[in-house]
């Protein structure tokens, strides 16, 4: 019996089609492969469905769902390490000799949010983020997306909390570059 | 870091960042993640705001940053797929009948 100041789960049918959208989603996007992304929800419920007990409410219950099902994707993607990624950063902002900014003269190339709202542009966001290297892909999928904190995600992915922060910003950064002429084309 | 020829107002800038409570672009950059996480202690946070007043190089580059922050978090919501079949059943069969 749940003691009555802890809210409990209900374990059924209904709460597997109530989440398992979303969690198949979250899943594809961090591994970006279909049976790996079908393996992580299966373990996550079978996490769900054995600490469904140990749920406290102090969370909702979508939050503690979603962090299990994260942890369970980063758990697989941590098996399937690929090869050592070469990160060239060509990406990372630039200083002149006096810390001065060096960039481009060009005027703002991004468009406003609407135009990138449109379902072609959402797709090339997709796109860009998904080519990214997968340490930069990763990071910025947890912070930006799953809106996981730095803390968080510094003890997920076993970084330093400097370290996370200097990762998501080159992570972002590269995002931009990778943006720029696309979103330039689209203004005029 | 790159060697570079300033024009004048980037030789004034260049001077004016090195003045007491400002601070160069490069210190900026370190800033940002702090800053738009709202974790950025006051005193630091001023010296951001008032580099931002004063360089328009960064200026534009926040701007951007913020907007491809604001696309990458629209990725949330319009990200549908669709569910195998077998992956429903299997979980669903996976359900432990405790009552
Ligand atoms: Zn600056």
């Amino acid at each position: 019996m749940p003691d009555t100041c802890t809210k409990s789960v209900t374990v059924n049918e209904s709460l597997v089609h109530e989440h398992i959208g979303w969690m198949f989603s979250v899943a594809q996007r961090v591994l970006k492969d279909e049976s790996m992304a079908e393996d992580a929800v299966q373990n996550a419920f079978t996490k769900i469905f054995g600490k469904h007990e140990t749920f406290e409410g102090r969370s909702s219950l979508k939050t503690w769902m979603h962090r299990i099902l994260v942890n369970e994707a980063l758990m697989l993607l941590r098996k399937v390490k690929t090869r050592k990624e070469l990160i060239v950063d060509h990406a990372a902002p630039t200083f002149d000799q006096y810390g001065l900014r060096i960039e481009d003269t060009r005027p703002s190339p991004l468009t406003p949010e609407e135009h990138l709202q449109s379902t072609q542009t959402r797709n090339i966001v997709r796109t860009h983020i998904d080519e990214l290297p997968q340490s930069y892909r990763v990071i910025i999928i947890l912070r930006d997306i799953e809106g996981l904190s730095i803390g968080e995600i510094s003890s997920r992915l076993e970084l330093s909390e400097t370290n996370t922060k200097v990762r998501l910003h080159r992570a972002r950064c590269a995002l931009k570059k990778r943006l720029a002429p696309f979103a330039a084309g689209l203004m005029t | 870091m790159t060697d570079r020829k300033l024009t004048p107002r980037q030789r004034m800038q260049a001077l004016m960042f090195k003045a007491p409570l400002m601070i160069d672009c490069k210190t900026f950059d370190s800033f940002v993640v702090d800053y738009l996480d709202g974790h950025l202690p006051k005193p630091l946070r001023f010296r951001f705001e008032t580099h931002l007043r004063f360089c328009p190089e960064c200026k534009a580059f926040l701007n951007d940053y913020k907007k491809v922050i604001a696309v990458t978090q629209s990725q949330k919501e319009t990200h549908k797929v669709e569910v195998p079949h077998a992956l429903v059943e299997a979980v669903l069969r996976s359900i432990p009948n405790e009552t």
